[in-house]
């Protein structure tokens, strides 16, 4: 048989000029994105990895049985019972956040199949929606059966379809990085900031996160995951070099502004995992750790290569790898009832750990951690004095990231008030007004969850709030693992329910 | 134990879900399946976009998560079933190479080969760009996924004749490399390249699913898979003819997922049949001039050769075309 080298240089260039129409017709602004180009520009795209449809047909079934056969073998409920509880709960947040947010990667990849602006861009872009169709399919699957063991699991599906203040955040998220979003803007958003420099990484992370809870069947989905997304995070490499050369500022906006975009969200994600939800002795390393090693390093390194400056607010996104996640899930375990799934207060052994990790700040988390547990001594443990121990305030939102205003230390709030075309914003960073600032055509007229209730289109009143607006229910909204039933607590016993 | 047996959208179903059931239904979050009652949460880019050929498009349906793919296909099905038509094609692609095939064929074929197969790649590779717009554009998740797969298989036929042309190169050398050239200048693919043009820019969602799968795919498949293979086989290059076999298997399913499609939305707003009736008639002109324009062109060509048989090519497409239809409760435009 012939090589791959030998032949698919025949199917990769199939442009031609257009006589019945215009380029400009085909590949209109709007949805191609910018900078325009003609075609000239663009046809010495290429991709790194190649590959055939041959090939990939192939090396994908396998993939897949190598899935399953862990599925087979570990993936019953009885395997999953086994995990530790603040895992499980882990294994949550991500099931709720990877696959619809996969398909919305689906349509992304279809639009440079169909809109990126060379034929060897739009092959490439076709394997990245099927890839993204597996990422979406093969979760479905996995948690399909642990919805017998915890209806959480049942987010997994419903997540991005409810209006949950963290699926509010999200979809703000990926409607404006994939399903909304023109060719360019997504490929470089979506290839080069969130996979070259989070979901690689990140998948890396959880892998070994999994591997050290031994929850293999996770361990084994991120890594096969993974390894579709280090091919087609390539798509997006060539694309931002040629933008580079074209209009250097714009892809410099392009990228300071996605990378705050997804510190945003993955902090959330992989922050509370590894520092929260694993157990202490399997914690590989702290999320800041991770994050200086795999995320900082890696990405200023591809910076380099394109020849791109730091992002202006780089100083301020070190300081908040020492607290902004720590922030986030002392605020998600104040208000864990609003949210699918459970919560652990750190331990003494814990809170020796994380002052170890977080020398900066954790006096001022410790202090929150301590009033938390006392008010658990005081009202005893059990599941009926979840809610006395409980946020009762609405918590204010960012208006741009839609996450609650956690940036900041517990002592010194960085929030920031702006006023727009005579409409109060409010911000949680200056990273997030910048953004706004930048294309307020995108982000003005949203409303977040407090202003929806100001209208009466969210009802006020919690118990309402949860069930007929976050669609929660008494069996699916977040409690704490123990119901504050913890041994180094020494809360009264007799009073628990 | 919570006894949930099922994802939330399921359940009303009252049966275990199908694999593709679980990994199809509702993937989409802002065509007002779920609860949030919006659709982006922001003003993207596309919000127009979107607005105008989707929201706005004349075809309409209650839920367009009735649709189903008649084959299912999830992921790993769509990767097995489309490894063994790729092992099948390499068998045949192998042998060429072994007993030294290429060397025997007829420069008359050879002739063909180039001029009409050759050049296939280009509108080949608008029909992918065309089914991934379909594809980003469409409604709900699996008509999303049935887009995106018939977009990479279109990528397959077009790596598979690549192949086959590197195979001719390698005795006939410099052989199909003016095939963009044939493609933007000869007259006999200038009907089809205006129409995959103009098809390019019909952004309504439906009226590019009409105008691909129901007009200029039918026609065009039909052509090339069936008949030009047929003509292979009596040219005596019988291995094109089961390549060609092989691949057009990936288009009796482009079919059949439409076909789907179409009953679906009939059976769903009576009103949808003109709509759809309307588009057809706009465009099956264009798509006919180009078929015929090749019809009557292979027929002369071959009837040089040996094959005096084609001579009805063109009406039985258009026999072919009008069945296809007319299970649909549809017709050919005047
Ligand atoms: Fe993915
Ligand atoms: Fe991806
Ligand atoms: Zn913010």
């Amino acid at each position: 048989m012939l090589t791959r080298e030998e032949w698919l240089p025949l199917a990769r260039k199939l442009d031609w000029d257009y006589s019945y129409v215009r380029e400009d017709e085909v590949f209109p602004e709007v949805i191609s994105g910018r900078p325009w180009l003609p075609h000239s520009e663009w046809k010495d795209w290429e991709e790194s990895f190649k590959t055939s449809y041959r090939e990939y047909v192939d090396n994908q079934y396998e993939k897949d049985m190598a899935v399953q056969a862990v599925h087979d073998a570990v993936g019953r409920i009885e395997n999953v019972e086994k995990l530790a509880l603040p895992w499980l709960n882990s294994l949550k947040v991500h099931a709720a956040a990877l696959p619809l947010a996969e398909f919305t990667g689906v349509v992304g990849n279809l639009r440079g199949a169909r809109f990126g602006r060379d034929s060897a861009w739009r092959t490439m872009a076709t394997f990245g929606a099927l890839d993204e169709y597996r990422h979406t399919q093969i979760p479905l699957l996995l948690f399909h059966p642990l919805l017998r063991l915890d209806s959480q699991f049942d987010w997994a599906h419903k997540f991005y379809h409810t209006n949950n203040w963290f699926a509010v955040a999200a979809r703000h998220f990926f409607d404006e990085l994939t399903v909304g979003q023109n060719a360019i803007e997504f490929h470089i958003a979506t290839n080069v900031v969130l996979e070259t420099g989070f979901t690689n990484l990140q998948f890396v992370g959880l892998a070994s996160l999994a591997r050290e809870s031994s929850d293999h069947m996770f361990e084994r989905m991120v890594t096969s995951i993974q390894t579709d997304e280090a091919r087609h995070a390539q798509i997006g490499h060539p694309v931002l070099a040629t933008v580079m050369k074209h209009d250097p500022k714009y892809a410099q906006y392009l990228v300071d502004k996605w990378f705050w975009r997804n510190w945003r969200l993955f902090s959330i994600l992989t922050g509370l995992s590894i520092d929260y939800l694993t157990a202490l002795e399997q914690r590989p390393y702290s999320f800041k750790e991770f994050m200086e090693e795999w995320i900082i390093d890696q990405f200023l390194r591809t910076l380099d290569e394109f020849g791109l400056e730091k992002p202006w607010y780089w100083d301020l996104l070190l300081d908040e790898l020492d607290i902004y996640h720590h922030m986030i899930y002392a605020s998600a375990y104040s208000y864990r009832a609003t949210l699918w799934f459970n919560f652990v207060i750190p331990g003494p052994a814990e809170r020796k750990w994380l002052r170890q990790k977080y020398p900066k700040y954790w006096d001022d988390m410790d202090a929150v951690w301590e009033q938390i547990s006392e008010r658990w001594r005081t009202v005893g443990p059990g599941p009926a004095n979840e809610f006395a121990v409980h946020g009762t305030a609405m918590p204010t939102f960012c208006d741009l990231c839609q996450l609650p205003l956690s940036a900041g230390t517990p002592r010194k709030n960085t929030a920031r008030v702006l006023v727009h075309e005579g409409r109060k914003y409010i911000f949680c960073s200056e990273p997030c007004q910048w953004i706004f600032l930048r294309e307020p055509e995108r982000y003005a007229s949203h409303t977040d969850i407090v202003k929806r209730v100001l209208s009466g289109e969210a009802p006020a009143q919690l118990p309402n709030l949860l069930t007929e607006y976050f669609n929660l229910t008494p069996d699916t909204w977040g409690k704490d693992v123990h119901n504050g039933d913890y041994e180094w607590l020494g809360a009264r016993k007799d009073s628990a329910a | 134990m919570s006894q949930q047996k099922t994802y939330w959208h399921l359940l009303q179903q009252k049966r275990m879900p199908t694999e593709y059931e679980i990994v199809t239904s509702k993937l989409l979050c802002y065509t007002g399946e779920g609860f949030t009652g919006k659709r982006f949460e922001l003003d993207v880019p596309l919000k127009d976009w979107y607005r105008r050929y989707q929201e706005e498009s004349p075809l309409v349906c209650s839920s367009w998560e009735k649709f189903r793919d008649p084959r299912e296909t999830t992921y790993t099905k769509y990767t097995d079933l489309q490894r063994a038509k790729e092992i099948f094609v390499d068998g045949i692609l192998g042998e060429i190479e072994l007993t030294g095939y290429d060397a025997h064929l007829r420069p008359a074929w050879l002739h063909i080969f180039h001029r009409l197969v050759a050049p296939f790649r280009y509108p080949g590779h608008g029909f992918q760009m065309i089914a991934s717009y379909i594809g980003q554009m469409a409604p709900s998740g699996r008509i999303t996924i049935a887009a995106a797969l018939q977009s990479a298989d279109e990528m397959r036929r077009i790596q598979r004749i690549a192949y086959r042309i590197r195979q001719l190169q390698q005795i006939y050398p410099g052989f199909g490399a003016d095939s963009k050239t044939l493609w933007e200048t000869d007259s006999m693919w200038q009907p089809l390249r205006e129409v995959v043009e103009r098809l390019l820019i019909a952004y309504d969602w439906a009226e590019s699913f009409v105008g691909l799968n129901l007009v200029l795919k039918p026609l065009v498949d039909e052509l090339f898979m069936k008949y030009l293979s047929d003509a292979a086989l009596r040219e005596d290059d019988y291995l094109l003819g089961q390549i060609f076999y092989s691949l057009n298997e990936d288009c009796q399913w482009h079919r059949q997922w439409s076909e789907s499609l179409v009953r679906m939305a009939i059976e769903d707003n009576v009103r949808n049949r003109d709509t759809i009736q309307g588009w057809i008639n706009q465009w099956y002109p264009l798509a006919a001039r180009a078929v015929h324009t090749f019809a009557s062109l292979l027929e002369d060509t071959l009837e040089q050769m040996k094959t005096p048989r084609l001579k009805r090519t063109e009406r039985a497409i258009d026999r072919y075309y009008r069945d296809y239809l007319r299970s649909m409760n549809l017709e050919v435009g005047s």
